[in-house]
C-alpha cells in the first residue's frame, strides 16, 4: 500500500479522462437508449467537481463508467493513468481494487462488522498488507473523528458517523479518484456542510480527484468546479 | 456374553456335548454324527485361506472368512443396508437444507455482495467466504453432535441396546456431512457469480 501512496503522489497526469463515451442500452424491441452521449471530460489530479443533473440524466452512469463497474459501449476511458476501454471483468475488478472509492448513497457498510473491520475489508479484497493497513485504517479514523467509535456496529452509529466511515472506507487502497453518489441526501443542511468540509479537506490533503454527484445546489461550492449533464450530454 | 449376538439375539458358550443333546431334544434331523463338527475356525497366513482350504480337501468343505460369515447370517445384510440408507437419506437432507439455508443467505446478501463487489471483491473471493462459513458451521455441528453420541453411549445401560460407538464412524460421518456442506453451497455460486457490482450504485438517480 505505500508504494501506492508514493506513485498516487508524483503522478502529475490527469485523474480522469473521458473521451467520447457513449453508453447505449438496446431495448427488446430494437430501439436504443442512449444514457451517455459522447461523454467528454477531464479531471485534474486533485479536483473535485460536482456533477449536477436531475433523475435519469445519466450521472449514475457516467459514474459506474468512470469507476469500472459499467463497461462503455464506446469512447476512451484513463483513470489515474491506466486506460479500461477495454477492460475485461477480471480486470475491472483489481483496477477496483487499486485506484478508485465509492461512497454509495445508501451508504452500504457491512452490518456486521465494526466500523475499522469495515475499513480493513478493503484491505482484505486485494492484497492483504497487514499492519499497514490496520495503520492506516486507525490514522483514517483518527482523522475522520471517529477514533472512539472504531469498535462500534453500524448501527449503533448516527447517519452522520456511517458516512465518515464510508468515506474513510473509499480512502482505504488510496484511489486516484473517489466517486460520491449524493452524499448530502440523507442528512440536513448543517451536517450535509460538515460532511462536504470533511470530503473537501481529506481530498485536497491528499491530493485525490473526487467527483461528487448530486442534485443539492446547496452543496456545490465546496467543490472546484461544477459540471451540468442533462439527458446524457455534458455541459459546463 | 455380553457383546456378542446372533442376528440381534444373545448367543452362549457351551461344550460339544450339550450342543448335542440340546440339537437332539430340538432339531433331531440336523443332527451329526459323533465326532463330527459342522464349523471350525482356522487361523492362517496364506492369502485367500478359504480357497486354500477347500482345494486340499477336494471341494467336500466350505470355507470363509469371518467376515463373510458374518455377513452371510440372516438379517445382517439387510440391517446393514437398512442403517446405510438411513445414513445417507440423512446426509442427503442434511445437503439440502445447507443450501437452502446459504441459498437463503446469499438472496439477502446480496446488495451486500454487490457493494463488495464494487469495492474490488472477486466472485472467488465471495464464494470462499460462504465456503468456510458453511465448513464452520457443518463442524460446529458436527462437535455438538459427536459430544452428545458419545454422551448417549455413556448414559445407555450397557447392553440393552445394541449401539456400538466407535470415533472412526463419528469422524467419517462428519466428514460426509461436510462435503455435503460444500456441495450444498456450491448451489449459490452461480448467483453470487451474477451479481452485479453497478447495482450498488445510487438507485435513486
Amino acid at each position: 500500500m505505500s508504494t501506492t501512496h508514493a506513485a498516487n503522489s508524483t503522478v502529475t497526469g490527469n485523474a480522469l479522462e473521458l473521451a467520447d463515451v457513449r453508453k447505449v442500452y438496446t431495448l427488446g424491441d430494437g430501439s436504443e437508449i442512449v444514457a451517455l452521449d459522447d461523454a467528454t471530460l477531464t479531471l485534474a489530479s486533485d479536483e473535485i467537481i460536482a456533477l449536477v443533473g436531475p433523475s435519469g440524466s445519466g450521472k449514475t452512469t457516467l459514474c459506474s463508467i468512470a469507476g469500472g463497474i459499467l463497461s462503455a459501449t464506446s469512447g476512451s476511458i484513463v483513470v489515474g493513468g491506466e486506460d479500461i476501454s477495454g477492460h475485461n471483468a477480471r480486470q475491472l475488478t483489481t483496477f477496483r481494487q487499486e485506484k478508485v472509492g465509492f461512497v454509495f448513497q445508501s451508504v452500504n457498510l457491512v452490518p456486521f462488522l465494526t466500523a475499522r473491520e469495515n475499513l480493513l475489508v478493503v484491505d482484505e479484497l486485494g492484497r492483504r498488507t497487514g499492519a499497514p493497513a490496520r495503520e492506516r485504517a486507525d490514522q483514517l479514523l483518527d482523522e475522520l473523528g471517529l477514533a472512539d467509535r472504531a469498535k462500534n456496529l453500524p448501527a449503533q452509529l448516527s447517519g452522520g458517523q456511517r458516512q465518515r466511515v464510508a468515506i474513510g472506507r473509499a480512502l482505504m487502497n488510496d484511489p486516484a479518484l473517489v466517486l460520491f453518489d449524493e452524499p448530502t441526501s440523507a442528512l440536513d443542511t448543517k451536517l450535509g456542510e460538515q460532511v462536504m468540509e470533511l470530503i473537501r479537506q481529506e481530498m485536497k490533503t491528499r491530493g485525490t480527484a473526487a467527483i461528487v454527484v448530486t442534485h443539492d445546489e446547496r452543496i456545490t461550492h465546496y467543490c472546484d468546479r461544477s459540471v451540468h449533464i442533462v439527458d446524457g450530454a455534458l455541459r459546463d | 456374553m455380553s457383546d456378542t449376538s446372533y442376528s440381534g439375539q444373545g448367543a452362549l458358550w457351551a461344550s460339544p456335548t450339550t450342543w448335542r443333546d440340546t440339537l437332539a431334544a430340538n432339531r433331531p434331523g440336523a443332527q451329526v454324527a459323533d465326532g463330527v463338527f459342522q464349523a471350525l475356525v482356522v487361523q492362517g497366513d496364506v492369502d485367500d485361506l478359504p480357497a486354500v482350504i477347500d482345494a486340499a480337501t477336494d471341494g467336500r468343505t466350505e470355507s470363509f472368512t469371518v467376515q463373510e460369515a458374518v455377513d452371510a447370517i440372516p438379517g445382517v445384510e439387510q440391517q446393514r443396508s437398512t442403517f446405510g440408507q438411513i445414513i445417507g437419506v440423512t446426509v442427503a437432507i442434511a445437503l439440502v437444507v445447507i443450501a437452502l439455508f446459504f441459498a437463503l443467505l446469499t438472496v439477502e446478501r446480496t446488495a451486500l455482495y454487490g457493494v463488495l463487489k464494487a469495492l474490488g471483491a472477486r466472485s472467488s473471493s465471495i464464494f470462499a467466504g460462504l465456503v468456510l462459513q458453511a465448513v464452520v458451521v457443518t463442524l460446529i455441528a458436527a462437535v455438538v453432535a459427536g459430544t452428545l453420541v458419545v454422551v448417549l453411549d455413556l448414559v445407555i445401560p450397557a447392553g440393552s441396546v445394541p449401539l456400538d460407538v466407535s470415533v472412526s464412524r463419528i469422524i467419517s460421518s462428519a466428514a460426509l456431512l461436510l462435503v455435503a456442506a460444500v456441495v450444498g453451497c456450491s448451489f449459490s455460486l452461480r448467483r453470487v457469480l451474477r451479481v452485479d457490482p453497478a447495482s450498488a450504485i445510487g438507485s435513486g438517480t
